[in-house]
């Protein structure tokens, strides 16, 4: 309670006045002799109790009476925000900016339910001549089709619309943007020419949530109220954040090492976390990990997955382990590539087929038209690497070739730290003083020279030449030709090869070597990928190895084995209500559409006229999304582009539920923020006057005390003589 | 109804106006004369003066009467007693108690009763009749034999003039009464003038016991206004005249209840006036005294005749 004038507070003194008064009174009192006191005892006596009561009741009217006088004259009064003042009366344009980010669905959606709530009671205090809007405040890219996130796109005169758009509606999966929705909000009563105008925030108010320097920015004309539905206590909240693989192996069942990064939001640490990993559907692993209060935490898989394709896969917090359920599953693609792309550069191109450099090799990579090999090649010249977009490919087969241009070189290095495979053969082309300083660190060994150990119409032949030895065992490419068949590999002439540095070079691993002991197959890894080297021809021209039945499988699977693996580097996980480009095919855009994680179907419309240009997207749920094509409009049934397939998370921003403290926010959302002080506005003061009250209880209360303080005999004459007025016979 | 109240208002003098009159001999001349002007001339003629008995002298019996003759026989005094002596023998016993020093109307009790008395026993003795005095407050007081001399109304008045008041006397009608069974031996009549606040149940016995030792009880029992209205405003310290204690009240406050506790007591003392045939009149003191003494006479007269 507040007082316009503390100062006639003094006045509650006076309510002493009646016992004061009392007690001058009983010293004033008349003496009188009188004979018939006996009489006068007994009645006093029988009446006692009752004119005690009688007494103390006056007493207090009369003490009471004073008390709210003094009280009525200091003038208090109610400071509400439920007031009745003036310009309340008058129509009012409300806009209610509801928060339905990810974060209120805390607590399976306790503060969106208290939101709804609120805004009811909200909406129950208006007169039937204002009128309401709502506009969410969810992020959502500028530009983007708004669909739903306006509501109500202008003020309406049936507020039963707000309540019914607001119980239809639940927290989504986007981030907050509430600088959008203010914004939208003060625009619409922009337009409006209510003489009251108010703009109501409902929101949890996170702070990770919040753009301060946005919000600071916004352009307000009227006072938001800030109705907090989130409280201020601490919640603490694990998400999954990350998610990331890497091919381990290759092969039938590729093996693949799957990590996932869990972070606490909160002041409490978390141990024994259950981590699920879930692919196409099916739980593959589960694990536990400890996670530091307010930091990260990863726990790797290791998976094997056999089908060719994108895999569907996410991570998954086990039920119960925190009460915002949307940030604990991440879902993403696990892309297992179907074929290998390989670029064969032929460093010594041929008329005649069978003399060709590569002419063995790509019989053995496409034995027929109608086979289906794993691997699928381009073949160029050494002057058609440049302007090759070395990314395409997995793995790249450098023939025989010389004068590769050191650019050229350069990229290749790249493309092997990238992860893509190299293979390095040598021949007549090359020079190991052209080479050496070439390729540098890109060889597993620097070359030496050419050893010559028979030609091939030599009659000595066969006790000059040397044969392929026994490749390592343990390597996943040679593993197999220790089964039956695979000591054709034994049989394989070698008339020349090159003779390597014997000093080693770190890391590189000797595969295959010739029967003399030197070295036949080496191989190195650099960065993500790997460079191997074969010290002889792809051809017939050092060795007979093309012709031999083992060329075919051991080429088949060496440049699988070289090709880049499966990796999630690189890849962007988009979030909820982010723009997502999508590089569809040129002549695949008839007709796009992108499935999302609960089939529905988007059909993406070009946005340029730029053929090449991206599509963009802006998914509204967490989870994964498949893109589908169809070459020409009505042209059959759209087929997916696995490799556009993508996943979409939740904002990580999302999930860090430390609200903002009232007063940090409150002096953003002023009108007159950039004027100096800025007014608080979560409970604009409406002043309810007590004093008309005070003066009805002070009436009250002499009226009480007039009937219990009037002498009865007066009170008698009176009724009295309104009885005879009553019954006077009328003239 | 008007017409009537206004004559006797004109006829009989207000009391607190006869109370400026002279002395109390004058005052009970004038009471009844006035009385006597509005009365019908009396039914009854002379009486007997044959012997009836003798009586032990006590003293104020007149000495004339003593029979010595008897003095010889006996060795006692005994005085003659005539059947024409007297019609009638009447003992006016008159409160002296604290309370009848009330009054609110420019009229004590006190000296409304004395002049009742004096009148009472003039108008007696004016037709012959013996009238007697005692006095009482705490117990009996002065007590004047009755006398139907002429001159005996200057000893009554003597007498009631001695009577006082004052503040602490307590009342005991009952002692007095008592006193009275014991003295009166011949039919007489007992004429009680009292405020009658005493509360004792011995009084209407002892009243009753007089009636059936065939004397004849006449109460008159004299109210103030105030003492039935307690017309009194304001806080009030009200102190009691008898020596009771003091009472802060607001009458107000009581006015109702004390009303009925009143009404229930002058009830109750009709009511044993009545069951013990005992001729009550209740007095106000603003009623003029010729009124009463009138109204006294008839009622005897319609008693005498039944």
């Amino acid at each position: 309670m507040h007082f316009l004038n503390p100062l006639f507070l003094v006045g509650l003194l006076a309510a002493s006045l009646p016992i004061i008064i009392h007690l001058i009174n009983r010293q004033k009192a008349v003496r009188r002799r009188f004979p018939a006191m006996e009489f006068l005892r007994r009645s006093q006596q029988k009446l006692a109790r009752r004119l005690k009561v009688r007494h103390l009741l006056l007493l207090a009217l009369r003490v009471l009476a004073l008390l709210l006088v003094a009280l009525g004259l200091a003038r208090p009064y109610l400071v509400s925000d439920a007031g009745v003042e003036a310009g309340d009366r008058l129509p009012r344009g409300v806009v209610f900016v509801v928060d339905d980010s990810a974060s209120m669905a805390w607590d399976d959606g306790a503060a969106w339910r208290e939101a709804v709530g609120r805004v009811g009671e909200e909406v129950g205090r208006l007169r039937a001549w204002d009128r309401v809007s709502l506009v969410y405040g969810s992020a959502w890219p500028a530009g983007a089709p708004l669909g739903e996130d306006i509501p109500l796109p202008q003020l309406v005169d049936d507020h039963g619309e707000v309540l019914e758009a607001l119980e239809g509606h639940a927290p989504t999966m986007q981030g907050t943007d509430l600088g959008t929705a203010l914004r939208s909000a003060s625009a619409m009563l922009a337009t409006s020419d209510l003489p009251a105008r108010e703009i109501v925030l409902v929101t949890d108010r996170q702070r990770s949530g919040l753009d301060l320097e946005a919000l600071a920015k916004v352009p307000l004309e009227v006072p938001v109220r800030v109705l907090d539905v989130g409280g201020e206590e601490a919640r603490s909240n694990l998400a999954v954040v990350g998610a990331s693989y890497q091919q381990r192996s290759t092969g039938a069942k590729p093996e693949f090492e799957v990590v996932a990064t869990v972070q606490s939001f909160g002041a409490e640490a978390a141990s024994g976390v259950e981590v699920q990993l879930v692919v196409d559907g099916v739980q593959v692993a589960s694990g536990l990990v400890d996670v530091p209060a307010g930091g990260k935490a990863s726990k790797v898989f290791t998976t094997q997955l056999e089908r060719r394709g994108v895999h569907r896969a996410e991570f998954r917090l086990a039920e119960g382990t925190d009460r915002l359920l949307a940030d604990n599953v991440y879902a993403f693609p696990i892309h297992l590539a179907a074929k290998v792309r390989a670029l064969i550069v032929n460093g010594d191109r041929r008329t005649v087929a069978y003399q060709d450099e590569v002419f063995y090799l790509e019989r053995a990579l496409q034995p027929g038209p109608r086979s289906s090999s794993a691997v699928v090649f381009d073949t160029v010249g050494v002057d058609g690497l440049e302007g090759k977009a070395l990314s395409d490919y997995d793995v790249v087969v450098l023939a025989n070739a010389e004068k590769v241009p050191r650019a050229s070189v350069t990229e290749l290095r790249a493309f092997v730290e990238g992860g893509g495979g190299l293979l390095l053969t040598v021949g007549d082309q090359v020079k190991p003083e052209g080479w050496n300083p070439l390729f540098g660190e890109l060889l597993p060994r620097q070359l030496r020279s050419t050893k010559v150990l028979a030609g091939q119409d030599d009659p000595d032949a066969p006790i000059k030449l040397v044969r392929l030895g026994s490749p390592d065992r343990t390597h996943p490419v040679f593993r197999v030709f220790d089964l039956p068949g695979g000591e054709s590999l034994g049989s394989v002439r070698v008339y020349s090869y090159m003779l390597l540095d014997p000093n080693p070079v770190d890391a590189t691993q000797i595969v295959l070597s010739y029967s003399d002991g030197a070295p036949a197959l080496l191989e190195r890894p650099l960065g993500e990928g790997r460079v191997a080297l074969l010290t002889t021809t792809l051809d017939r021209d050092w060795t007979d190895l093309p012709i031999r039945t083992a060329f075919l499988p051991m080429m088949q699977r060496y440049l699988r084995y070289l090709a880049r693996r499966g990796t999630s580097a690189g890849e962007v996980s988009p979030y909820v209500a982010s723009r997502v480009s999508l590089e569809v095919p040129a002549d695949k855009r008839a007709r796009v559409e992108v499935r999302d994680p609960d089939g529905g179907r988007i059909v993406l419309a070009p946005e340029s006229t730029d053929p090449n240009a991206p599509l963009t997207f802006v998914p509204r749920r967490a989870g994964a999304y498949s893109v589908w094509a169809a070459p020409r409009s009505g042209d059959g049934a759209p087929v997916e582009l696995e490799e556009l397939a993508f996943a979409v998370n939740l904002d990580p921003a999302e999930s860090d539920l430390t609200p903002l403290p009232l007063e940090e926010l409150t002096p953003l959302l002023s009108p007159q923020r950039e004027g100096g002080e800025a007014p608080v506005l979560d409970t604009p003061e409406r002043r309810l006057g007590l004093w008309s009250l005070l003066l009805f209880l002070v009436t009250l209360a002499l009226l009480g005390e007039t009937v219990l303080g009037t002498r009865r005999s007066v009170l008698l004459k009176v009724w009295g003589r309104v009885r005879g007025a009553a019954s006077a016979p009328k003239r | 109804m008007t017409d009537g109240a206004g004559s006797q208002r004109e006829r009989y003098l207000d009391p607190a106006l006869l109370m400026q009159l002279g002395n109390l001999q004058v005052r009970a001349r004038s009471v009844v004369e006035g009385t006597i002007a509005g009365m019908h001339r009396s039914p009854h003629k002379g009486s007997s003066v044959e012997f009836a008995e003798y009586k032990e002298y006590s003293p104020g019996d007149e000495i004339k009467h003593i029979d010595w003759k008897a003095y010889g026989k006996f060795d006692k005094y005994y005085v003659k007693q005539f059947e024409d002596e007297t019609n009638l023998q009447a003992w006016l016993v008159v409160d002296g108690s604290g309370s009848m020093e009330f009054g609110s109307e420019g009229v004590t009790k006190l000296a409304y009763a004395q002049t009742l008395a004096a009148s009472l026993a003039y108008f007696l003795l004016r037709q012959g009749d013996a009238a007697g005095v005692m006095l009482f407050d705490a117990g009996p007081g002065l007590l004047l034999p009755p006398s139907s001399k002429r001159t005996h109304l200057d000893d009554v008045v003597r007498v009631l003039e001695r009577l006082e008041g004052g503040v602490g006397r307590r009342t005991d009608l009952a002692a007095a009464l008592s006193a009275m069974a014991e003295r009166v031996r011949r039919r007489s009549l007992v004429v009680i003038i009292s405020d009658m606040l005493d509360h004792s149940p011995e009084v209407m016995n002892l009243a009753k016991v007089l009636r059936r030792r065939r004397q004849e009880v006449a109460i008159f029992h004299l109210v103030d206004p105030a003492e039935l209205e307690l017309p009194y405003e304001g806080l009030t310290i009200f102190e009691g005249l008898e020596g009771e204690e003091e009472l802060l009240v607001d009458p107000d406050d009581l006015r109702d209840r004390y009303q009925q506790e009143m009404a229930a007591h002058l009830e109750a003392l009709a009511r044993g006036c009545r069951e013990g045939d005992i001729e009550y009149q209740r007095v106000l003191t603003t009623t003029p005294l010729e009124r009463v003494l009138l109204d006294f006479v008839e009622g005897r007269l319609v008693r005498a005749r039944r």
